[in-house]
């Protein structure tokens, strides 16, 4: 970031960081660089816990939260691991939502557990099975979980057959694991993700991983695995709970962006330059328009480039370092129009992100 | 010995030529002695002629019929007893292909009294030679006379007698004759007009003949005035019964009917008249109608006959090749139909295990979930697709139910409701 750019952020919007990609939160004293977190990808809250603070607290995501919460703090410890399902259309942060609940569970467990992804890369049961094996073993070996050997290879990999596992010998695998992983920090895999066709799968991995302590997240952009989801918790053949994420409203986004932007705020920000500002809510009402709806993800990747334009806009107003611009830059200048906004929205339109 | 049998065969013939010769001689005699043959044949009792003289008219105002033509027929025809006799004929006269005619006299004292020439000859006939002084001196006129007469109906007077009585009395009740003067003049102008050389009726000749008051001025009311005069005084009936004693005047009868039929241009008939049981004589009666043809009718005379008739052709042609195609497509639409609902009976039977499992693992999921109604319809369309089975349902069917799962469409009732309906209707034994 230049000079000029960081002039434009703190003397004309008030910001003592990048909203979108900032470097680090110096009121909480983190180094995003330095953690290996970002705020422009998902929120690894897994990762660093204090990230929870950017988490979005409106719409869809504070109700999803709130049932995360209430499920988990009426959880009963023992018994065995619980399985969630996020229900929502790409770019709705499902996966900022799956990390959110992997550290409610890392938090029950003394901050022990390990996260993974899974991305189901084909209708072979068996071979999502020898992935989930794969990242068991390497829970094992985080967390150096005794007595597991045996079991973990009790079949080699050429009777397993990585081409075509047998589901038989990695099921029986997972049945032989119960013992040595009871006891265990939870595992938290990400299962990405269950179609219709494959919604049978959930009660299959409930039952298999359920008393290996292993939470099973399943994301899902069908409205019909929700169902059989919740058919599936009322009837008890698992114990788990479901969340559905839908994309932001033009308020919604509204409170998004004026959360960011207030995370970032100087302590003596003006207050005309408070809020929303530099985004003001007639130009996101164009963008947004009632009725319509748009993804987290992409919501953040419009304002984001739209920000950055305009910082690129105003940066060389600034000629020298303590140089104030000449002449002075107006307020009406700093306003991010309509077309800036635009311009993202029509090239995600046309990448069809 | 030869010469003694030739003797006896001469005499043998000699007897028998006579016998012979005496019959052919009295052969006459014989035959002036025998009965006259029994007639069989109406006409050989009755000379009958007429009918061909038929008229009609078509008058305005004689019926009020909505729309139709109507058309008065009429003409007269003639009886008369080929030889005197002494009991008078029972005549009877009907008709035969011809609704609507009714006959009446023309001439009912003709017939009746023989050669009348002078009132006397009238009241002599009638009252007789010597009439009840008694009766007399009661100051009766000639009509309660002749009443008093034909009540008493005294069975030592003759047939004829009695019968011509009887005609006089109806005759002067009918026209209100009070004594034998009125009933000769009347009797006279019968006479006179039966004599009249005209073949024709006319209604003037009627009115007169009947001396109708206020007739009219122009045929079409005299017409009018005469039918209300026949039905006023009873005097048209379809079965006339009458009696002929006079075997040397002519009877005159007419016949009227009605025919209110707007196209007829022909209507035939027959008038039967039977004396004595005997085998009635027929008269043609046939009234040819003449009409103002229509501007249609008109403009299609100017049609050669053999263009109308190709015309005729080719609109039957087309006709029939139009509901031939017709048919030919519904039987085309009904046999693909058929074909179609065997191909989905056959599809059922072949994925009736997924369809089974869809019912049992899917439906009663996606139809009790806490989703909006098209929501719910949408993702079980989904699932029919995903299942396979939406494709093997018939066209109209998959109509149906993208239409419950579309939100723009207005469904009666609730959609989930109409499509578990539908499903009911094509996969009913799956969800029991």
């Amino acid at each position: 970031m230049t000079e000029g750019n960081k002039r434009v952020l703190s003397e004309c919007f008030s910001l003592l960081e990048h909203p979108f990609e900032p470097q680090g939160d110096p009121r909480r004293n983190l180094d995003f660089q330095a953690l290996g977190v970002s705020l422009a990808k998902t929120l690894d809250v897994f990762k660093v816990k204090e990230l929870g603070a950017f988490l979005v607290r409106t719409g869809p995501f504070e109700t999803g939260i709130n049932t995360i919460d209430g499920f988990l703090d009426g959880l009963p410890a023992g018994g065995d691991a619980p399985a969630f399902l996020i229900e929502g259309s790409k770019g709705v942060g499902r996966s900022t939502m799956a990390n959110y609940i992997a550290s409610r569970i890392k938090e029950r467990n003394q901050d022990k557990a390990s996260l993974y992804e899974i991305t189901v890369g084909s209708e072979h049961f068996g071979k999502l099975l020898f992935t989930i094996k794969a990242k068991i073993a390497a829970h094992i070996r985080k967390f150096q979980v005794s007595d597991c050997d045996d079991a973990l290879n009790s079949y080699s990999e050429i009777a397993i057959n990585p081409q075509d596992p047998s589901q038989e010998f990695l099921l029986q695998i997972f049945t032989d694991l119960r013992a040595c992983l009871a006891g265990a920090p939870p595992l938290v895999l990400v299962i990405e993700s269950i179609n219709f066709m494959r919604q049978d799968w959930i009660e299959k991995l409930s039952d298999a991983l359920g008393q290996l302590n292993v939470v099973l997240i399943f994301l899902t952009e069908d409205p019909r695995v929700r169902n059989h989801f919740v058919a599936l918790r009322n009837g008890a053949l698992l114990k788990g709970i479901e969340v559905r994420l839908t994309p932001l409203d033009r308020q919604m986004a509204e409170d998004f962006l004026k959360a960011r932007l207030e995370a970032f705020r100087a302590d003596q920000t003006p207050l005309d330059r408070a809020g929303l500002f530099p985004f003001v809510s007639q130009v996101l009402m164009e963008a947004i328009p009632p009725g319509k709806t748009i993804g987290i993800k992409l919501l953040e990747y419009i304002v984001h480039g739209a920000f950055n334009m305009k910082v690129e806009e105003l940066a060389p107003k600034f000629p020298a370092p303590n140089q104030e611009p000449n002449p002075p830059i107006m307020l009406e200048q700093m306003v991010i129009p309509f077309e800036y906004l635009k311009r993202y929205y029509a090239s995600s339109l046309r990448s069809g992100n | 010995m030869i010469f003694a049998v030739t003797r006896l065969r001469v005499r043998l013939m000699s007897r028998s030529s006579l016998v012979l010769i005496c019959l052919l001689l009295l052969q006459p005699l014989l035959r002036a002695a025998s009965p006259p043959p029994t007639p069989t044949k109406t006409s050989e009792v009755l000379v009958v002629a007429g009918g061909p003289t038929e008229e009609q008219v078509k008058p305005k105002r004689f019926v009020e019929t909505s729309g139709a033509d109507s058309y008065l027929s009429y003409g007269s025809f003639s009886l008369m007893s080929r030889q005197p006799i002494d009991e008078p004929h029972e005549v009877v006269i009907w008709s035969r292909y011809a609704a609507g005619l009714s006959f009446f006299e023309l001439t009912p004292l003709i017939g009746v009294f023989g050669d009348i020439h002078n009132v006397e000859d009238l009241r002599l006939t009638l009252l007789g030679p010597t009439p009840d002084k008694a009766k007399t001196t009661e100051n009766l006129d000639d009509q309660q006379r002749l009443q008093a007469l034909v009540d008493k109906n005294d069975a030592r007077e003759s047939k004829s007698v009695r019968w011509q009585r009887q005609v006089a009395l109806q005759e002067m009740t009918r026209f209100d004759i009070r004594d034998l003067n009125g009933l000769f003049a009347r009797y006279w102008r019968q006479k006179e007009f039966a004599r009249a050389p005209s073949t024709h009726l006319s209604a003037s000749q009627l009115i007169q003949l009947f001396e109708i008051p206020d007739a009219g001025r122009d045929e079409s009311a005299r017409w009018t005035s005469f039918v209300k005069f026949l039905n006023d005084k009873n005097l048209s009936t379809p079965i006339l019964r009458t009696k002929i004693l006079s075997g040397s005047e002519t009877r005159l009868f007419g016949y009227i009917r009605w025919i209110v039929k707007e196209d007829v241009t022909k209507a035939g008939g027959e008038i039967l008249v039977a004396a004595n049981s005997l085998e009635p004589e027929t008269i043609t009666a046939t009234l040819d109608i003449q009409y103002e043809p229509s501007f249609f009718t008109r403009a299609l005379d100017l049609i050669p006959t053999t263009l109308i008739t190709t015309l005729i052709g080719l609109v039957g042609t087309l006709g029939g090749a139009t509901i031939g195609y017709k048919f030919f497509l519904y039987q085309q639409d009904r046999l693909r139909q058929m074909e179609l609902e065997k191909k989905f009976a056959d599809k059922k039977i072949e994925l009736a295990r997924q369809i089974r499992m869809f019912f049992t693992d899917n439906y009663e999921n996606l139809r009790n979930s806490e989703d909006e109604d098209v929501e719910k319809v949408r993702q079980i369309r989904m699932t029919l697709i995903d299942k396979d089975i939406y494709p093997i349902l018939l066209t109209a069917e998959i109509a149906k139910l993208n239409a419950i799962c579309d939100p723009k469409c207005a469904i009666s009732g609730t959609r989930i409701e109409a499509l578990h309906q539908l499903l009911e209707r094509n996969f009913a034994e799956f969800m029991v």
